[in-house]
């Protein structure tokens, strides 16, 4: 089965502070430092599960600058066996929808059996899967945390409100985005990422993907960010001090109190 | 990763390292008195030209320029740190404002004769405190019937008493300028020469700019203020540091000499711990700061993003090592280090200077902590 | 001169950060309060591919270059692994497994070095004796050859890895008339009959790691556990210190990092008169302090790595300048963080305690300050020329 995985390149928010910009109109950026989108992980790792299990190959793809070749080249060293950087000025400042086309002329021009997407990204709007299966007219599931495949067909758990799970049965080709917890994600070894240096990715801009600059980017995007703010401080928020067991002991108190738990 | 120079670069540090060796023997410069600090300076001058050393980070960026120019100034330094920071904090420093924010005509004007050695320089910066990065310049041009006229006093102008070519930093139009200012323009006083506590051979007076009259092509800017301070605080904190290396080196041999040559109790001082290791502490310190500042200095070549907190962090550690190193020096030396006039005493006494100068140690800090409370959590 | 890592090498010590924040740190603190030692990050360390990062793959090793090495040490420290953790794998990746592969034969490695790698065995080097510490030459170890074995007799004394090593190479003397010269290297194994090793002693830091006596009494192992020849054991231990000078300084650097980090973000958000303390001035300074000392260090310690990587005999001064760095300009800045922290500082929970206790090890272990002091004035005061 040959699969697609798309990903992207995120602030680690697990080293670093975010701060909003003084515009108003993105973080400060400066001096972030910048990994694979952590569902994407999930997603990689599931698609190498299934490639090493029934054969076949994995793409990774990923729309951005040259910075983020090093994310491609993280999920080649991961186990993937090609990268795509889909690179252009053109596609600076595209908003979902533009990012869905971007990757749907890359996968018209490089047809596989099964698409995968993390099931959000860093501005956790969670649309680009969906948005990708519309305009390649493939079926889609969400949130995925189980795949098995049977034929032509995927049978695949999503995880639905309150922990249920709903099992649905999905003809291929067809698009999933992938919830973290369908697997434990391999970490990259040194061969793996020397092995991964030698990967030649190709950069493919407008003109190679055909796609028409005024339909993407900034131009193209029809949602627009107007502004990022911290919410003023509401009321009635307690913060608990002391060691972790003062707290926990607070926080126990507090949710008997509050009839929360007897 | 390398940590060493190429062998070009070696033979550079080498041939200019003798050249100011030779220099310094034949003059002394940092006995120097009355007229002999300027004829040192100018002459100093001259026979740098005819080197690559003057032109080092003025060739349009040249890769590995400021990497170059730290250990070039380190080897410069070690003779004569008077002279080195006389060059530097005043000629070059001119030179480098003329390269950055310079107009074409300025630049045709200044930086041939500069880098011909044919001037002497000086950048007047400090007004009633060395540092000016909490204080608004009091030194003002107003615009008046096309032409600016300067007023205010300046403090600590290194090279005021011998420069040719001043740029005097102020306030235009409520933003940053600098006025460049020849040293026969009315209303200009130079003061007299200040004494000191260290760099014996390097002059340092208040300058007065009385109404001043500069014409329109005699301004920098007007600019950013912070831009300006920046600029012109990375290579005066640059070559703070270059000097620190050359005093700590200085010193260190001098007392490691002595150490190895002097006897007492039948022994060689060397022989006795208490001497060895605080060599050996001494050679710590200095090797430290030395690759601290080599990479502070890679870093403003090839990724000058870094490069602030990385030139602050070395412009502390180099200053107070410096201070450190030739304190150690000193009680090595013991009663041969407390008489005047050896290299010990002279960086113990610079060292202090190093400190404030530039960005104070103080103000440095603040800077790296903003660095350090900015970009992490 | 370039300071640059390659891309490859930044990547890697990405991935260690992300490997050891998610798999080892949430059991560090718990280890470090009990003394215990933390087999499952051991073997996890093994299972991700540190343990034999520098060693060739032929063995399961990675093939990394030392700078490389350095890294993921240094990234270790970073992202808040404790110091006793780092030191095991230190003993045992770089002490033990690397002189074997170093000096061993093709059967020696061949049987020592895969299992090292993967950490189903652990190691561990004993050198110092209760009488031999920094005067290494005065060891009082013996080892004996009685036809087709050697038969060692002496007692080491703070071996990390001690009680739990299942391999030790171990330094013992085979001309007891002599010194440096009489000293030769061995591997002796776990349950060999005559050696023991002592209870875990307790320790001021890196107190995750297991350090104790081992005891030689009548131990004997066959001939063919020689490593080498006899009489070079002491040039293999002064090899070792090509590796102590970088490998296991990084972690305590990167330790150094990790508190910078704690001690910014505990800085903004702790209030007192009205504002975030990092307002203040004075906690502006130790922050400084502590960012200067972190830089420093690092030039220092990769300078080390680089010359091993471009294949030079160590340079001892400048590895000697690297220990005494790290080991004594330590003290003050990270006793500064602890202090940022005020009364929390002092509270195990908190991580700055931890890592200013576990960097005090670094002027005593591996040759003490003193001792670096005593190296580079003796070459120093031997040098001819001037001082570069
Ligand atoms: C946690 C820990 C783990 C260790 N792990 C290992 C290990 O795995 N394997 C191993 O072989 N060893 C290990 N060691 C031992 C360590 O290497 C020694 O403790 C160290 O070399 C110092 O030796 P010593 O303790 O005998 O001190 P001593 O040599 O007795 O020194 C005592 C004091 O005298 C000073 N001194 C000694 N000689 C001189 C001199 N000539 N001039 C001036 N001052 C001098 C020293 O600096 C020190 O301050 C470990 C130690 C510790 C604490």
């Amino acid at each position: 089965m040959d699969i697609l995985v798309c990903i992207k390149n995120v602030p680690d928010t697990s080293a670093e502070e975010i701060e909003i910009a003084d515009d108003g109109t993105d973080i400060v950026r400066d001096d972030l430092v910048y990994t694979v989108n952590e569902w994407d992980n999930y997603a990689v790792e599931e698609a190498i599960r299934i490639r090493d299990r029934v054969g076949g190959s994995v793409s990774v793809v990923t729309v951005g600058s040259e910075e983020d070749e090093e994310a491609l080249r993280r999920e080649i060293a991961m186990g993937a066996d090609a990268g795509f950087l889909l690179s252009d000025p053109a596609f600076e400042g595209s908003d979902g929808a533009g990012i869905a086309s971007i990757l749907e002329a890359f996968v018209r021009k490089h047809p596989v059996d099964l698409v995968l997407t993390g099931a959000q990204a860093d501005d956790e709007a969670g649309q680009v899967g969906g948005m990708l299966a519309a305009r390649l007219h493939l079926p889609f599931a969400s949130l995925v945390n189980r795949i098995d495949i049977r034929e032509d067909r995927l049978t695949v758990e999503r995880e639905v409100d309150g922990g249920n799970v709903e099992v649905v049965d999905i003809a291929l080709p067809c698009v999933l985005s992938i919830q973290t917890g369908i697997n434990e994600p391999r970490y990259v070894g040194i061969r793996g990422i020397r092995k991964a240096a030698a990967v030649h990715i190709p950069v493919l801009g407008a003109a190679e993907l055909e796609i028409d600059p005024a339909e993407v980017g900034r131009r193209g995007a029809r949602v627009l960010l107007e502004s990022l703010f911290v919410p003023a401080q509401g009321e009635g928020a307690v913060m608990l001090e002391g060691s972790l067991g003062q707290q926990v002991a607070q926080l126990a108190a507090a949710l008997k109190t509050q009839g929360v738990i007897r | 990763m390398n940590y060493e120079f190429d062998a070009e670069a070696k033979r550079f540090f080498d041939a200019l390292s003798q050249m100011v060796h030779d220099f310094s023997l034949e003059r002394e410069p940092e006995r120097a008195l009355g007229p002999a600090l300027e004829a040192n300076l100018r002459d100093l001058l001259e026979r740098l030209a005819r080197t690559p050393y003057l032109a080092l980070g003025l060739d349009g960026g040249a890769a590995g320029a400021a990497l170059r120019a730290m250990r070039a100034g380190e080897v410069f330094a070690t003779h004569t740190p008077s002279l080195f920071l006389a060059v530097e904090t005043g000629t070059r420093r001119v030179a480098k404002l003329l390269e950055a924010f310079g107009t074409e005509g300025q630049r045709s004007a200044w930086l041939p004769r500069l880098l011909e050695g044919k001037r002497v320089g000086a950048v007047a910066l400090s007004e009633g405190a060395m540092n000016m990065e909490n204080d608004e310049f009091e030194t003002e041009g107003r615009r008046e019937k096309g032409r600016i006229v300067v007023h205010g006093i300046k403090h600590f102008v290194v090279n005021g008493p011998v420069a040719d070519l001043f740029a005097v930093a102020g306030r235009l139009d409520g933003r940053a300028a600098v006025f460049l200012l020849e040293r026969d323009t009315p209303g200009l006083v130079a003061g007299e020469r200040v004494e000191t506590l260290g760099c014996d051979g390097m002059t340092c007076s208040m300058l007065e700019l009385n109404g001043c009259v500069v014409e329109p092509d005699g301004v920098i800017g007007p600019m950013e203020r912070q831009r300006l301070l920046d600029t012109l605080l990375r290579w005066e904190d640059l070559a703070l540091v270059a000097a620190s290396l050359g005093l700590m080196h200085a010193a260190l041999e001098t007392a490691r000499t002595f150490a190895n040559l002097h006897m007492t109790g039948g022994k060689p001082l060397v022989a006795y711990q208490e001497v060895a290791f605080k060599l050996a502490e001494m050679l710590a310190g200095y090797q430290a700061a030395q690759l601290l500042a080599y990479r502070a200095a890679w870093t403003v070549d090839v990724s000058p993003r870094q490069a602030g907190v990385l030139v602050s962090c070395a412009k502390v550690f180099c200053g107070e090592t410096a201070e450190q190193v030739a304190s150690s020096a000193l009680q090595v030396l013991s009663g041969d280090g407390y008489v005047s006039g050896n290299p010990a005493e002279r960086a113990y006494r610079a060292a202090r200077y190093i400190q404030i100068a530039g960005r104070s140690s103080e103000l440095s800090r603040m800077k790296i902590a903003g660095d350090v409370l900015g970009r992490r959590r | 001169m370039d300071f640059a890592f390659t891309r490859e090498q930044t990547m890697f010590k990405k991935e260690v950060l992300r490997f050891a924040r998610k798999e080892i740190v949430p059991r560090c603190r718990e280890h470090d309060l009990k003394e215990t030692f933390d087999f499952e990050s051991f073997r996890a360390l093994g299972e991700f591919g540190l343990l034999g990062l520098h060693l060739p793959e032929a063995y399961g090793g990675g093939g990394a270059d030392v700078i490389t090495t350095v890294l993921a040490g240094e990234a270790l420290g970073e992202a808040g692994v404790d110091g006793g953790l780092t030191l095991s794998y230190g003993a045992h990746a770089f002490l033990c497994a690397d002189t074997i592969y170093v000096h061993g034969t093709a059967a020696q490695r061949e049987k020592y070095l895969p299992k090292l790698i993967s950490g189903e065995w652990i190691g561990a080097m004993a050198l110092s004796e209760p009488d031999a510490g920094s005067d290494v030459a005065s060891l009082s170890t013996t080892a004996e050859r009685k036809g087709e074995t050697y038969v060692l007799n002496g007692t080491k004394m703070w071996i990390t890895n001690g009680p739990i090593a299942d391999v030790v190479v171990v330094y013992a003397k085979t001309a007891p008339e002599l010194r440096h010269a009489g000293i030769s290297a061995f591997i002796v194994e776990q349950g060999t009959p005559g050696f023991s090793a002592g209870p875990p002693l307790v320790k001021l830091g890196v107190r995750s790691s297991q350090t104790s006596e081992l005891v030689f009494r009548n131990c004997e192992i066959p001939a063919d556990n020689l490593l080498g020849a006899e009489g070079q054991g002491f040039l293999m231990a002064l090899q070792t210190v090509e590796w102590d000078r970088c490998a296991l300084l990084a972690p305590i650097v990167g330790g150094a990092e990790y508190a910078l980090q704690k001690s910014a973000r505990y800085a903004k958000g702790r209030v007192q008169f009205g504002r975030p303390i990092a307002e203040f001035q004075a906690i502006k300074h130790k922050l400084a302090d502590l960012r200067m000392f972190v830089e420093t260090a690092r030039t220092l310690v990769y300078r080390i790595a680089w010359c091993k990587d471009q294949g030079r005999p160590l340079n001892h001064l400048e590895a000697a300048v690297a220990k005494l760095f790290v080991g004594d300009w330590s003290l003050k800045p990270l006793h500064d963080a602890m202090v940022l922290h005020g009364g929390y500082g002092f509270i195990h929970e908190f991580d700055v305690e931890r890592i200013f206790r576990d960097s005090r090890l670094a002027p005593i272990g591996g040759g003490t300050s003193e001792i670096q002091k005593k190296i580079i004035s003796k070459l120093m005061s031997s040098q001819a020329g001037t001082i570069r």
